[in-house]
């Protein structure tokens, strides 16, 4: 039977670090939400859809939540080596995993563990500058992007430099863009006006090279050949004479772009081109990233563990290691023997192969039933929350838009702690 | 509710004017008057002791994104900004019961509450950073009249939940990012073209007018510089009478004398303040170790950022509303500059007259960090103790400073002023810092000691809300305490405009960037405290 739709036309949206609020969106009285069509992509994957199947289940047989919960603290009780991962929902929910860690002597990790720590190592390295994200709105007039941003961040362009009016009084027309890298996004990073982006193109396992050559120069340092990784030196000398020109110039790198082996070194070169160039003029970093509310898992590890995610709790005390804690690690040789896995934001499926409480949005889809699956709600959609946007800096506030039932991640983790010892 | 007893301990609560031995009664979380023949459920026998309220910080960099992003910078270092948890916990067990994070970027107000919601035990509240955002300088550009400006004030600490407002190198921090290196106290700065002395002035006289309790909290131009005392001398008189907190004054309290171009010009400062009613001040006390700098100061922390130590460093322009900046540091005794910086702290504690208008602040973490109070109580209450430090310095610094001199030794009321009794005033909150009935029950019982260090590291009994949450240093319970704020009025027409600026600039609109109470938990208590009725 058609129900009157409730609309809704500045929505907080979760589903990316961006942080945008206005997404429109209508919501029927069974709770299916239908998102405007025009909305970013991710945002229709993420909002649409009904509320889908709230049924817990033990080992794939229909449950109550009780029970699940009770189901899950026992599989957690018993184990040796408890893994808490992927940790993609809000605030609360991370902080209450990062606690049940401790209580349990877990090893907790975040599905953007490695981009994390790449940022974070590099940072620790040597520091660089930075902005967030309306300072690089209101001033940018160039933005050197490494990696495409919109596979982070798919309204970047449009939110961030081809905005309308900024405060500065920069227009659209004043800014440049150049892109470094390869498959990117080409038609989003075009200027209004028509104006294409300069694109250097460079596959992944050449910006180890490439950046560190432009650090050089950017130093007066010099570069003993004609080419690096294939470009003309010329190419590079002129990217970092634009750069030293600019009055707001942004380099904007993703840490996911760079799969390959040591890349906070890369970024690290990245922070001593930053700290180069502003010995004259202003030219700021903006780590592109945070989906999955990875910036969230970040600050709140930090803030409640005193360290990062890939932390290990060992009598209460927080241990951090970027290789050892590492999900995938602790999966692939088998040293995890349980995990709580939690995503309230996709619909991943869990790592197989070791016993799993899956906390995931209904319409998950498991190649085999985990131990415990409990659906839980979307913050932002099923309640409210925070996410933290891709700076580090702005927490969004996220709203409640209908009432499925579902439980919200930090409930559950809680619920399931309240069960449980306290190691020893 | 039951009533507990805190038996025969000396009462030192400056606020009453009280220093005699006499008893305290608690009950439901205050302190109530003595009931005869009201039954007693609990006594704690306190003779030879010393009773004082909890202790309040009013500057310490306690939680928000330079915090995170400090932790992140310098791993190796766990022990200088520690996590949430431990935060509570160290200060409760020395006695202390609420404290103040001083550098809240609108911003980031809602990731800091959150944080701070984390804290333990004590009460938490924050300052809200103005004076470098876009907006005040437009309105400030637009020389709209000054109700305007403190609507918007009003607005933004309504928005943020904050406790107070804080400038920072007024108008300098928005500089930098157009590429300024320096801003003095009477230049226009770019773009804008508002001078530091304006916007400090603005916002002073916004403060006043929304009937603030705590006077705006300066941290003032020119951070950090050989003879930057002209500039805080002159940011006093800027004030224009208006009442002005100058924090962590040591850093600028600098003259360029001498071999080397870097003096103490403490004595001035100090006789500046001690002659301007409207001014107080907290010191930034340097001591000696390893530590990090976290400031909104970007220009100051970019141009220190040489002196980083180990050699990393971290800028960040935020916002369009501030900035940050983090420099690790190692203080040596043995350096002159680092030395006569911590001769200097010290002049300016002992030079400064009325405790009542000093607050005791090592600016944690960045003269050094909050643990490191019971060392520096020892320091001013101890002559002989003072001497003795005084020698280990470089030897140059010693022959800079008056400090061998000056005779003063805090006495403990002096003591319990700069530590409770003074914060609690300077912040507008009528039930901490002292002792008469109906105060909140946050209390410290010391025992007496000769080492006044040993004596205030680890009070015997430390009480928060009524509950006995420390006993010689170590934590008896974890509870949660409460934060602070204050609502001014204001006319929300001002609201207006920043939906309308918000939907043209920022990336957000401003009904989500302004805080809900919502937001805060249902067991996150919000103690709201009165303005002075709003003045035309
Ligand atoms: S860009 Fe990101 S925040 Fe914005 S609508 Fe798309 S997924 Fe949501
Ligand atoms: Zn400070």
């Amino acid at each position: 039977m058609p129900q009157a739709a409730r609309s809704f036309d500045r929505v907080a949206c979760p589903f990316c670090a961006l942080g945008c609020d206005d997404v429109r969106l209508a919501v029927s009285a069974d709770g299916f939400v239908t998102v405007d069509p025009q909305a970013c992509p991710h945002a229709i994957q993420g909002f649409g859809g009904p509320v889908g199947d709230a049924t817990p289940r033990i080992d794939g047989q229909p449950a109550t939540l009780d029970q699940a919960i009770a189901r899950a603290a026992a599989i957690l009780g018993t184990a040796r080596a408890p893994l808490i991962h992927g940790l993609a929902c809000d605030l609360a929910g991370q902080r209450a995993a990062i606690e049940l860690g401790r209580r349990i002597g877990a090893t907790v990790d975040h599905l953007h563990g490695a981009a994390i720590n790449a940022n974070l190592r590099a940072l620790a390295d040597g520091g660089w500058l930075a902005a967030s994200l309306a300072e690089i709105r209101n001033r940018a007039d160039l933005v050197v992007a490494i990696g495409d941003p919109t596979v982070a961040m798919p309204r970047f362009w449009q939110r961030c430099v081809w905005a309308g009016d900024t405060l500065t009084g920069i227009a659209p027309e004043d800014r440049q863009v150049v892109l470094i890298g390869q498959n990117l996004e080409v038609a989003a990073a075009t200027a209004p006006d028509g104006r294409k982006p300069a694109v250097i193109d460079v596959a992944p396992a050449d910006l180890p090279a490439i950046v560190a050559a432009l650090a050089t120069l950017a130093r007066g340092g010099r570069v003993f050949s004609d080419q690096v990784a294939g470009l003309p030196v010329a190419t590079l000398r002129d990217l970092v004479t634009r750069l030293a020109a600019s009055r707001y110039g942004v380099i904007a790198w993703s840490a996911g772009a760079m799969a390959f082996p040591h890349a906070d070194l890369t970024i690290a070169s990245l922070g001593e081109l930053l700290r180069a160039l502003n010995a004259k003029t202003r030219v700021v970093g903006l780590p592109v990233g945070g989906l999955d509310n990875a910036l969230g898992a970040q600050l709140a590890s930090l803030w409640l563990a005193g360290k990062p995610p890939r932390l290990r709790f060992v009598a209460g005390e927080a241990r951090h290691d970027a290789a050892l804690y590492a999900a995938d690690r602790l999966l692939g040789s088998g040293e995890a023997d349980a995990l709580l896995w939690i995503d309230a934001l996709g619909r991943r499926a869990p790592p197989a192969g070791v016993p799993t409480i899956a906390l995931a949005r209904p319409g998950t889809g498991f190649a085999t039933p985990p131990a415990v699956l409990i659906p839980v709600g979307t913050p932002g959609l099923d309640h409210a929350g925070h996410v933290l946007r891709g700076d580090a800096i702005v927490a969004l506030r996220l709203d409640r838009l209908r009432d499925s039932g579902l439980p919200a991640v930090a409930d559950v983790v809680e619920r399931i702690g309240s069960l449980m010892q306290v190691a020893a | 509710m039951p009533l507990t007893l805190l038996q025969g301990g000396r009462v030192v609560d400056p606020a009453n004017k009280t220093n005699v031995v006499r008893d305290i009664h608690v009950r439901d979380g205050r302190i109530v008057a003595a009931e005869p023949g009201a039954k007693v459920d609990r006594v704690h026998d306190c003779r030879g002791m010393v009773v004082m309220a909890g202790g309040i910080d009013l500057h310490s960099h306690i939680a928000g994104g330079k915090m995170n992003l400090a932790r992140a910078l310098t791993p190796e270092q766990q022990g200088v900004i520690p996590p949430a948890g431990l935060t509570g916990l160290r200060y409760a067990a020395m006695g202390y019961t609420m404290a103040v994070e001083p550098a809240m970027l609108p911003s980031n107000a809602r990731q800091a509450h959150l944080e701070m919601a984390d804290i333990p035990i004590i009460d938490r509240g924050a300052y809200a950073m103005l004076g470098n955002d876009d907006f005040l300088l437009r309105l400030m550009l637009q020389k709209r009249d000054h109700r305007a400006i403190a609507d918007y004030v009003g607005c933004m600490m309504h928005a943020t939940r904050a406790l107070g407002v804080k400038v920072v190198n007024p108008g300098g921090i928005s500089a930098f990012k157009f590429n300024q290196r320096s801003l003095a106290l009477d230049e226009s700065g770019p773009f804008y073209g508002q001078t530091p002395r304006d916007v400090l002035l603005t916002l002073a006289r916004a403060l006043d007018t929304l009937g603030v309790p705590h006077p705006l909290h300066v941290h003032c131009s020119n951070l950090g510089i050989p003879g930057n005392a002209d500039t805080t001398l002159g940011t006093i008189q800027a004030a224009e009478g208006l009442p002005v907190h100058l924090t962590h004054l040591q850093f600028h309290s600098y003259g360029a004398e001498g071999d080397r171009r870097f003096s103490s010009a403490a004595a001035r400062i100090a006789e500046a303040v001690n002659g301007a009613k409207n001014v107080s001040i907290d010191v930034g006390q340097v001591m000696f170790g390893q530590t990090i700098t976290a400031s909104a100061d970007t220009m100051a922390q970019f141009r220190n950022a040489r002196f980083a130590s180990p050699a990393k460093w971290l800028c960040m322009d935020i916002e369009c509303d501030g900035g940050c900046g983090l420099v690790p540091f190692r203080y040596r005794s043995k350096d002159y500059v680092n030395a006569l910086q911590w001769a200097i702290g010290l002049e300016l504690f002992l030079l400064v007259e009325d405790p009542w208008r000093v607050a005791l602040t090592t600016d944690h973490p960045n003269g050094g960090i909050f643990t490191s109070y019971p060392r520096l109580i020892r320091l001013l209450m101890d002559k002989g103790f003072r001497d003795d430090a005084l020698g280990q310095i470089d030897k140059h610094a010693q022959a800079a400073t008056v400090l061998g001199s000056i005779k003063r030794e805090y006495t403990l009321e002096e003591i319990a002023i700069l530590t409770r009794a003074g914060p609690a005033r300077l912040l507008g909150l009528k039930d901490r810092g002292h002792l008469a009935p109906g105060a909140a029950a946050d209390i410290a019982v010391y025992r007496e000691h000769q080492n006044r260090e040993a004596m205030f590291e680890a009070p015997a009994l430390v009480f928060k809300d009524g509950v006995l949450v420390a006993k010689d240093g170590a934590i008896m319970t974890e509870t949660r305490g409460a934060t602070h704020l204050v609502r001014p009025d204001r006319d929300p027409a001002i609201e207006r405009e920043l939906r309308t600026y918000f939907d043209r600039y920022m990336l957000q609109s401003f009904d989500r960037f302004a805080m809900t109470d919502a937001e805060f938990g249902p067991e996150d208590r919000l103690a709201v405290h009165p303005c002075r009725p709003r003045v035309a």
